[in-house]
């Protein structure tokens, strides 16, 4: 293995490592402060609904077909496994059959 | 060693939510290997030796910003350039990890500073939507996060020994398993109207983002502008 392999190899990991572990150090920043608070309640949700966002809606219309079906089995089932098959399942039927 | 740190913070992190992290990751570490062996198959493409290959997958742990660095994957390779990249592909783990914060304040840092190794967006999000139910702690992401972890490594391994079984999982729709479990996540955390602002702002934004700039920046300005909504609501409430 080269030298720069390793080095780059180790600078990432340690870069990745860095982004995992300092959320809660700037937490720390904004602690007692109601509004920022309030703000970090909207968190979680917020990544995931950007997150999601690309993903179902500038993908094609397979994964908004696939979205809708994975919501609508996740409402009448609440079950995660059934959900993921019923959206992995449109997508596939839908872009093997009609190649969207 | 693994049996110490258990025992010495047996209070927020049991074997019984590690095994319900383990149990419940699994649908989505069947989409993570099929994306591991093309991660395999690449880096033989791309010139990366076996240890090279396996070394990525175990040490950086991060599929997107792997696949990103494969593109600059030449000799001399750009080594600067490549650390800068995977710190900025995932600086959305910063926002994920500063949600689990109430959570993590709770564990020793002998348990914290190992167990954040195994955040990545998907043992993120599952994690997340445990604990707010309430029903696990923390060793859910120690299963959820070691059992991607193994997928990823092993997959890549296969991948780049055997080859890849399936070329393009997107073929399968296996692409599509990542937005569905998401999808399903997000779908957990509804309390009410009073979170649509929020996700709407940041759905919209993270489009626009998405749009004009390249990379993963539009998680990270997303998630941010859709949390500012907490600063309206507050002075609402005052």
């Amino acid at each position: 293995m080269h030298l720069d392999s390793w080095l780059a190899i180790g600078g990432m990991a340690l870069a990745t490592y860095l982004t995992r572990i300092s959320g809660p150090f700037l937490v720390g920043f904004v602690q007692g402060n109601e509004r920022l608070e309030n703000c970090l309640a909207k968190l979680p949700g917020s990544i995931l609904a950007a997150l999601l966002a690309p993903l179902v809606f500038m993908s094609g219309t397979a994964e908004i077909v696939g979205a809708v079906g994975t919501l609508i089995v996740v409402y009448f089932t609440k079950n995660m496994p059934l959900s993921l098959i019923a959206g992995v399942g449109t997508v596939a039927m839908l872009r093997l059959f009609w190649g969207l | 060693m693994f049996r110490r740190i258990l025992i010495s913070s047996s209070t927020n992190i049991s074997l019984e939510s590690a095994r319900i992290g383990v149990v419940t990751s699994l649908p989505v570490a069947l989409s993570v290997f099929a994306y591991g062996l093309v991660y395999g198959l690449l880096t033989k493409e791309a010139g990366l030796n076996l240890m090279e290959a396996a070394l990525s997958s175990g040490v950086i742990f991060a599929g997107s910003a792997q696949f990103v660095a494969l593109d600059m994957w030449i000799h001399p390779l750009p080594v600067s350039a490549l650390i800068f990249t995977t710190f900025v592909v995932n600086l959305r783990h910063v926002l994920m990890s500063a949600s689990l914060t109430p959570w993590l304040r709770k564990a020793v840092p002998q348990v914290r500073y190992p167990l954040l190794f195994f955040l990545v967006d998907e043992s993120w999000a599952l994690t997340y939507s445990a604990l707010v139910r309430g029903k696990v702690d923390l060793g859910f992401l120690l299963g959820s996060g070691v059992l991607l972890w193994i997928t990823w490594v092993s997959a890549t391994l296969s991948g780049r020994t055997v080859g890849a079984v399936i070329s393009d999982p997107a073929q399968f729709g296996l692409d599509f398993a990542f937005t569905a479990v998401f999808l399903v996540l997000l779908f957990g955390l509804w309390k009410g109207k009073e979170d649509i602002p929020a996700w709407a702002i940041a759905a919209t934004t993270a489009l626009v983002v998405h749009y004009f700039i390249p990379g993963k920046w539009y998680i990270v300005i997303g998630g941010l502008t859709g949390s500012m909504t907490g600063l309206w609501r507050s002075n609402a409430l005052r």
